[in-house]
């Protein structure tokens, strides 16, 4: 009696672990918006464009000088255009939109690194990877 | 035996499990291949589950009063009612690992689940962390303290048997209070609860993935986590109030500090993190501080478990110290080896630009709660060394801990409103006299009156002082940023203080946490006034505490299957009014032959009135009564309520992206 319940219980656990083996599964190796210089320029622009939200809020609640948060503004603003103006460079470039990018992994020419599937730029090196 | 016996299986196939999920995660996150990478998930799951048959199996054997079981005979009786019954699982050694094991489970089955379609490439890593850790324990409890280990009796024969008590030993009475049936796990889940952050951080340096994705994955993990472990701080504290009866709530005692330390660290890391998602700065701290709470949590269990601290020698003799130690060394040495190697992946994005910033205020935040951390670890090992260095084991004592913290506190509570009320980057001279001229004037006129209702003393007057400070801060940015959306969105007050809380859940959540902090401050402050009066009083005689008289009315005495119980009846009068009647009591409990106090609490907002039945004198005509005037003590836990309250505000998810657009 003992035995049986614990020999199912056992059986039903490696089975259980074991099933994506035998029937695959729905899950793809994904790769992070991080992987891609577009994707760590589009997450700093959002911090950024949070940071002067609340900035902004500061100054509503009459914590900031005038000219204090016109300064502290000012800088952040330009941070804020230059991240916006290395996005609009990666997507203007001749590699085309990050939606043609290969489907597949793959190795960058320049460092032999490992490329991300629709990687238009080597997430180790930089370089251009020729997708587009 | 049945249900040993699947106990016993349920924890050696959760070990090979734990292993399994290693292998197959570390193999599929190489290979990229999901289905091994799925195997590695369900592999945690199954574990979670094992683990929870054991836990189960042990409830049931302590249910069963199946004393065959040298865990159940030694912590449970036939007597003991269900409620504690259900405590006694994790009241002794075997049992509170193996909380310790279905708690970590718990945690990586949820964030196995939570996170299998987010962040892939982490999860991998984070199993292999999480069910590291859950290794080393599933094999103490295995193979060092398991709890179903039977009791063996020997024949005339010389040969060995089960055998059987007629009763089991008993719960230990300081254990039989309702705080301590729901204390331990509360505590669990806090302690474990750091490893998922952990698991977290450590996959991200493992992958060098060190951008903003697992910071803000392990966001609300860290919260929860802190959030149960102060609130396990908070209810032993109240535990030792209630039952100790020694008429206070903290000692600096090791499993304290045990607990402290790694809310301390905890509590850096949810500061400095917010400079991380800001500014992208400190990094490298951030990684340093929850590397620290994880092992600290290790180290408070690894402290309270192998007895190292009451004496180096029952360390030698305890059967996991060693296997504690050697996990904290590889742990230790694997953390400061993998973030060393990871340096250049963690440089900041920014530089601090002035002292007088927020920033800035989070560092010092930092730095105090660090070095509160460390002098408490140097406090709680300080005996280790004595006696390894003189052979005598010395403590340090609450006079140490007493000096060396309070004075940190108070830098902490200043900068707790002081940081608010400084912007990020730099705070022009202008604004920093505005932003603190209010809780300035407030926090210096409140000072004079302090002092003029007795608080004479200079900690406890900075105390108070401070905290009018902090909470003047707290009020003032509620009212100003309701302020700003009534001219911005045209709001009424009250629904402009609710939409910016819920807006602005995190920062003003954050606000509601410091309340609470400065009502635990009210509240330990208000120690230092604490009365205390002995009294040997027959029927009828009484004596004096601050403004009460106590006359006692009666001793009787009351018994059942669990405990014999000699009780006062205690007439409380103020002046020539009779207050209430207070019945504390004096208990000895038959299985575990222990004496207890069952102390007589009558509570109020301004203070509480504690009356503990110590004994009777020596010809037993008279009774012998403690009894304390303790000033403010019940804001501790109203500011832990209001803690919990807060950190409940900071979980909730994010407003939707139109929401959030509007002008908070």
């Amino acid at each position: 009696m003992l035995g049986t319940l614990l020999i199912t219980m056992g059986i039903a656990s490696i089975l259980f672990v074991l099933w994506p083996v035998f029937r695959g599964t729905r899950q793809r190796w994904e790769y992070s918006e991080e992987d891609t210089p577009l994707g760590r320029l589009a997450v700093r622009r959002e911090v950024l464009i949070a940071n002067l939200a609340d900035l902004d809020f500061e100054f509503a609640m009459g914590k900031l000088a005038e000219e204090e948060y016109r300064a502290l503004r000012e800088g952040l603003k330009r941070q804020t255009l230059r991240i916006m103006e290395q996005i609009e460079v990666l997507r203007g470039s001749d590699i085309g939109p990050a939606s043609s990018g290969s489907l597949e992994s793959g190795t960058c020419s320049s460092c032999q690194g490992e490329l991300p599937p629709q990687a238009r730029f080597c997430p180790s090196c930089g370089s251009p990877t020729g997708r587009g | 035996m049945i249900l040993a016996d699947t106990g016993n299986f349920a924890l050696l196939t959760a070990f090979v499990f734990s292993f399994f999920a290693i292998a197959t995660s570390i193999v599929g996150a190489q290979r990229r291949d999901p289905r091994l990478m799925a195997v590695g998930e369900r592999s945690v799951y199954v574990v979670f589950l094992l683990v929870a048959v054991a836990m189960g199996t042990l409830w049931a054997l302590i249910l069963r009063d199946d004393f065959v079981i040298e865990y159940v005979a030694g912590h449970s009786n036939q007597h003991l009612p269900l409620h504690y019954k259900i405590g006694a699982m994790w009241s002794g050694q075997e049992g509170s690992l193996l909380l310790w094991t279905f708690v970590l489970a718990a945690f990586a089955a949820a964030s196995v689940f939570t996170q299998r379609h987010r962040h892939n490439r982490l999860l991998p890593y984070a199993i292999v962390v999480m069910m590291g850790t859950a290794a080393f324990f599933l094999y103490l409890n295995n193979f060092k303290t398991n709890p179903f280990e039977e009791l063996v009796g020997i024949t005339g024969s010389g040969s060995k048997v089960p055998w059987s008590p007629q009763d089991g030993r008993g719960l230990n009475p300081l254990l039989q209070h309702w705080a301590m049936v729901i204390h331990p796990p509360i505590l669990y889940i806090g302690y474990v609860g750091f490893v998922v952050p952990f698991a977290f951080c450590i996959a991200a340096l493992w992958t060098r993935q060190l951008g903003s994705a697992w910071v803000t994955t392990i966001r609300r993990w860290t919260l929860v986590a802190w959030a149960f472990l102060g609130a396990g701080i908070i209810l032993g504290g109240n535990w030792a109030y209630m039952e100790l009866g020694w008429g206070g709530y903290w000692a600096w005692d090791p499993v304290e500090n045990a607990s402290l330390m790694p809310w301390l660290t905890g509590t850096a890391f949810l500061h400095s993190v917010i400079v991380q998602e800001k500014r992208g700065m400190l990094k490298v701290w951030n990684v340093v501080l929850i590397c620290l709470t994880y092992l600290l949590s290790i180290l408070g269990t690894f402290l309270t478990r192998s007895g190292v601290v009451s004496s180096v020698h029952s360390f030698a003799q305890s059967n996991v110290g060693q296997a504690f130690a050697i996990f904290l060394i590889a742990a230790t040495v694997g953390c400061a080896v993998l973030i060393l190697s990871r340096l250049k992946d963690l440089r900041s994005e920014s530089r601090l630009e002035s002292v007088t910033s927020r920033e800035s205020g989070f560092l010092f935040n930092n730095l105090i709660l660090l070095a509160a951390a460390f002098s408490v670890l140097f406090g709680t090992v300080f005996p280790i060394f004595s006696e390894l260095i003189t052979g005598r084991n010395v403590s340090v004592g609450q006079a140490y801990f007493n000096a060396v913290e309070i004075p940190l506190a108070l830098a902490l509570l200043a900068l707790t409103g002081i940081g608010p009320l400084l912007a990020y980057r730099r705070t022009s001279s202008t604004s920093i006299k505005r932003n603190f001229l209010f809780p300035v004037v407030f926090a210096v006129v409140s000072a004079p009156l302090f002092f003029a209702i007795g608080v004479r003393e200079p900690w406890p007057l900075m105390s108070l002082v401070l905290s009018v400070f902090v909470t003047t801060t707290v009020v003032m940015e509620f009212h100003k940023g309701a302020r700003a959306r009534m001219r911005n969105a045209g709001e009424g007050y009250l629904t402009a203080i609710a939409h910016l809380t819920r807006r602005n859940n995190r920062r003003y959540g954050g606000y509601i946490v410091h309340l609470g902090i400065v009502l635990i401050f009210v509240g330990v402050t208000g120690q230092a006034f604490t009365k205390e009066v002995r009294g040997v009083v027959g029927v009828g005689e009484e004596f004096e505490v601050g403004p009460y008289r106590l006359t006692v009315a009666d001793m009787t005495e009351r018994e059942n299957d669990n405990f014999w119980a000699g009780r006062l009846a205690i007439d409380v009068f103020q002046g020539d009014q009779p207050r209430f009647r207070m019945l504390p009591e004096k208990r000895f409990y038959f299985a575990s032959e222990q004496p207890s106090s069952e102390v007589a609490i009558a509570r109020s907002l301004s203070h509480d009135l504690y009356v503990v039945h110590a004994g009777y004198n020596e010809d037993q005509t008279k009774a012998v009564v403690q009894a304390y005037l303790n000033p403010l003590v019940n804001w501790v836990w109203i500011g832990g309520l209001v803690m919990i309250l807060g950190t409940m505000i900071c979980l909730l998810p994010a407003p939707r992206p139109r929401q959030a657009e509007e002008v908070a």
